[in-house]
């Protein structure tokens, strides 16, 4: 069965509930909490780390201490301020030893955990279910540690390496010092400072010259334990000519307190390689009155380093209370192309100010922006992007599409696009609209004996399409799914 | 001046100099002695001091001229008729009344009120507050009114300091308040001319026009002369009642190296309309403010502008549309044209707020960059608080289209008139919308002109 077919099942049987509010009962490693450099010297003893990666987070802790009170405070979202002194910083499910050496070794309730999850950490069960599907090898991110990475080997056949960051900065020091910190520097923003100091795990992807990773790579995120936050890495580097697709998904559990996931992920495409990186976003969005829920800061960015590079985003954004979420693209090589496609939804009281930056550097680089905006309950929703063109970046271009569904009358979408042209030989064009679910639309659907959800949900999902159509085929049906779900109660 | 590198010093010491020429001109403005006016210029020096100059950490200045505007410290201009002012000839053909004011005070010698009809009061700032204070106080004065404007704003997070300034200095400005379903048949040209100068010298305006139901009225607002060193804040504030109609002209026809900031705040009840059209064109640094508040149901917006900017020139342009009320409509449309090493930058937003349900609002913004050294910066906003709406907004840069001046040339026109045909084509679209006809050939004349400076510029 198929991750995403499982699922789907599951959330099928589901009636409107976050699905994944479940927690699981392991034993786990915490260290104590609140933050100094003690707890960074703490992450990075325990991750066993050089003493150049513990320096390199000392750095950028320092840089966090320099930006205190410097949260961004333009973003369209509300919360109480955070007092990160009362968060934990590390939590890991509690081994034995060094770690599990084969999946038969690891703790059989956190398998239990990612079955229920839909996720199949047991490779043979991803065989059984994807057949003619293409294969899927997941890279599993339990609270702050990596838990188990399947296909590796059979990757590494074809040079390609994908491991925990962990293990990579063990195994390939040269890679990872060459590149981390190389998109998004430590002190880039006041989030991604603090996910430099104390980054637990995440998912490390190198595609040697040449080669197409010939299957889709995934990591699996989860943040289980209680007061703490989810500080994951992802460095992804496509080397010249080869081509990678990658996506990620989250979930979390319900709780009434908020927990903060604070994701930095970077994308490098040298000449002539292509990257897609597709996220689906349902981390625990809190409940109707706004209780509890997910704080998503996340700072992704991907630079198309070689000339005819290419970079692709593309995301749909279910869950989280709120979401701070910018994924960009550095279009530096000549002729080199950046996307990004988004579905956001915040329905309840979710807040989300979303979009992306596309940043034009060389000559003849083109870019697209297709963001589709879904309000719903007393959600709000934001759109906020940036297009520059360099002044010598010549012949750049950039399309720019923004429409905001709104359902009630008590839901925002707001579109905030800035636009920044230095050089004249650019075109860029922007477009945003904003408009409700029509009468007609509703009466039309029902006339045909649809009831409303059902063909809200159908609206909804031909409102999306230009993006959905852009996910890997196994996900775009869960992503369809997750909409009509997200949506549920919303008319009516 | 300071270095650029002491931000903080520099507006500090420009800071210091508004005080200074406060505390100097503060017995000599009009209305003074008049209790409410005095606390009313007080108050709204202190809420300025509070604010601050205008620094690009504040959103709605990110992208303004905030360096020519604090760069030096220009003082308010004392009365000095000694001097003689060239005034420029009218600019409307035709009957139409003209007010002239020279250096931020009214020059009767050089106006033309004309004899408006019953109904009609044209008058100045300062004429009003010497005979009825109380009439004036409605109109700027209101301290509740006031409090409620800035409390109305609590979501743009700063107010408007360089509102308050004019607040606390305006020293003159025109007045036309129209009774009920009385319409002014000629338009009214206002005129400011300002002096050129050796020493930095500030002029604050206030215009104040208020139409009862179903009034109707033309207003062109012109501002000329000026040089480098000259700082003009004006501030046009309107009300549009039930049912009535303002056309509003602003343009820029003076010196292309002064420093401009005007601000148009309009209010409109049940049904009332405003068109609105802007041109600025500088050399110098323009910022200029259109804030509708679409205050009742079934009001209609128009805001529309354009912006040309040569050498090293910035122009600024913000457009503020609130719909607070159901069936409200409004449309924006902005074009830009940027040559040279100039900075233009355009932000408007549409605003709806929960009860405005059936709102219909568009905005359109396109800007040419004539060659490489310029720069345009375009933010167009929605923000939406209901469902029952239709918005939209585009923006798009570029340069002349080549097929297009392929097409001309393949004609027999030279690349140069090419050229200026596109660009008379490219902004001829939003001078056209101009409803009365002198006020729109007005307007195209003095674009045509401007054009032709861009024109020669670049080729």
């Amino acid at each position: 069965m198929t991750p995403l077919r499982e699922t789907v099942e599951t959330v099928e049987r589901a009636s409107g509930e976050y699905r994944y509010g479940f927690v699981t009962d392991i034993e786990t490693e915490r260290a104590p909490t609140g933050l100094n450099e003690e707890i960074v010297r703490f992450i990075s003893a325990k991750k066993e780390e050089p003493e150049w990666l513990l320096e390199w987070r000392l750095k950028a802790f320092r840089m966090w201490l320099g930006l205190e009170n410097r949260e961004p405070r333009w973003a369209n979202v509300h919360f109480p301020k955070i007092d990160f002194q009362e968060a934990c910083y590390y939590a890991a499910p509690k081994q034995e030893g060094d770690g599990p050496a084969s999946l038969d070794e690891v703790d059989p309730e956190l398998l239990r955990t990612y079955e229920k999850l839909g996720i199949p950490l047991r490779e043979q069960e991803v065989l059984a279910g994807v057949a003619g599907a293409g294969n899927v090898a997941v890279d599993a991110v339990f609270d702050s540690v990596s838990v188990a990475t399947t296909f590796k080997d059979k990757l590494a056949e074809m040079g390609v390496i994908f491991c925990p960051i962990s293990e990579a900065v063990r195994d390939h020091p040269e890679l990872v010092r060459k590149y981390l910190g190389s998109v998004v520097p430590q002190g880039d923003n006041f989030y991604a400072a603090l996910n430099s100091a104390v980054f637990s795990d995440g998912s490390f992807v190198y595609v040697p010259k040449g080669v197409q990773c010939p299957m889709e790579l995934s990591t699996y995120f989860r943040i289980n334990a209680q007061g703490t936050g989810q500080f994951e890495r992802t460095l992804i580097i496509a080397d010249e000519g080869s081509r990678v697709s990658y996506l990620e998904g989250c979930t979390a559990p319900q709780r009434d307190e908020n927990q903060l996931h604070a994701a930095v992920v970077e994308l490098v495409a040298l000449k002539d390689a292509e990257i897609k990186y597709s996220t689906v976003q349902n981390w625990y969005p809190g409940d109707a009155e706004g209780k509890g829920g997910i704080y998503n800061f996340v700072t992704k960015r991907g630079a198309c380093r070689g000339a005819d590079s290419k970079i692709s985003w593309t995301q749909v954004e279910t869950g989280s209370a709120i979401t701070w979420k910018y994924p960009s693209v550095l279009l530096q090589g000549d002729r080199s192309v950046g996307e990004f496609y988004s579905v956001a939804i915040s329905n309840l009281r979710q807040q989300a100010d979303t979009g992306t930056k596309m940043i034009h550097l060389g000559r003849d680089t083109r870019s697209t922006i297709i963001s589709k905006g879904i309000s719903a309950g007393r959600g709000q929703q934001t759109y906020r992007g940036l297009v520059r063109v360099q002044p010598k970046a010549g012949g750049a271009r950039n399309f720019t599409q923004c429409d905001s569904l709104l359902i009630g009358d008590t839901c925002g979408g707001h579109t905030v696009p800035y636009i920044d042209v230095r050089h004249p030989g650019a075109e860029v064009a922007h477009e945003a609209t904003t408009s409700r679910i029509s009468d007609a639309q509703l009466f039309y659907c029902r006339q045909r004996g649809l009831d409303p959800e059902e063909a809200v949900s159908m609206i909804v999902n031909g409102f999306c399409r230009d993006v959905l159509q852009q996910l890997p085929m196994e996900f775009a049906v869960e992503a369809q799914k997750l909409l009509g779900i997200s949506l549920e109660g919303a008319v009516g | 001046m300071r270095p650029s590198s002491q931000p903080d010093t520099m507006t500090d010491a420009w800071l210091a100099g508004q005080r200074t020429a406060f505390a100097a001109c503060r017995d000599s403005l009009p209305g003074s002695g008049t209790p409410w006016v005095d606390a009313l210029r007080a108050e709204a020096f202190r809420q300025f001091e509070e604010d601050g100059p205008p620094t690009a950490r504040i959103e709605e200045w990110r992208s303004g001229p905030t360096a020519a505007l604090t760069g030096q410290v220009f003082a308010p201009a004392a009365p000095d008729g000694a001097r003689a002012a060239a005034v420029p000839a009218p600019y409307l053909e035709g009957p139409r009344h003209r007010l002239v004011f020279v250096d931020g005070r009214f020059s009767p010698d050089h106006s033309d009120a004309g004899e408006p009809p019953e109904g009609v009061r044209l008058t100045t700032l300062s004429a009003l507050l010497a005979e009825n204070p109380q009439a004036a106080r409605d109109l700027i004065g209101d301290p509740d009114a006031f409090a409620e404007e800035r409390l109305s704003r609590v979501t743009d997070r700063r107010p408007q300091a360089l509102v308050a300034l004019n607040t606390a200095l305006a020293s003159d400005g025109a007045v036309l308040l129209i009774e009920d379903g009385v319409a002014l048949a000629h338009p009214l040209e206002v005129v400011h001319v300002a002096r050129e100068t050796e020493e930095p010298r500030a002029h604050h305006l206030r215009t104040l026009i208020a139409l009862g139901a179903g009034a109707r009225a033309h207003v062109v607002e012109v501002h000329a002369g000026g040089s480098a060193g000259v700082w003009t804040n004006h501030v046009t504030d309107i009300a549009v009642g039930a049912g009535a109609r303002l056309e509003h002209v602003r343009a820029d026809a003076g010196s292309e190296t002064a420093v401009h900031v005007n601000v148009a705040h309009a209010r409109l009840r049940a049904g009332a309309a405003y068109a609105g059209f802007v041109l600025a064109a500088t050399g110098g640094a323009v910022r200029t403010e259109t804030r509708l508040s679409l205050e009742e149901p079934g009001a209609d917006g128009e805001v529309n502008g354009v912006c040309l900017a040569r050498e090293s020139g910035h122009i600024d342009a913000l457009t503020r549309l609130d719909h607070h009320a159901r069936e409200g409509t409004s449309r924006q449309l902005w074009r830009g044209i940027f040559a040279d090493t100039a900075r233009g930058a355009f932000q408007g937003r549409i605003r709806v707020l929960p009860d405005a349900s059936g709102t219909n609002a568009a905005l359109d913004n396109r800007n040419l960059l004539l060659n490489a050294g310029a720069r345009a910066e375009s933010k167009p906003e929605l923000e939406i608080l209901t469902d029952d709406v239709a918005c939209s907004h585009a923006s798009a840069t570029g340069e002349l289209d080549a097929d297009a001046l392929f097409y001309l040339r393949s004609r027999g026109l030279s690349e140069q008139l090419a050229r200026a045909l596109l660009m008379e084509a490219f902004t001829g679209a939003v001078a056209d919308r101009i409803a009365h006809e002198g006020m729109r050939e007005f307007v195209r004349r003095l674009v045509d002109d401007r054009l032709h400076a861009l024109g020669s510029a670049t080729s």
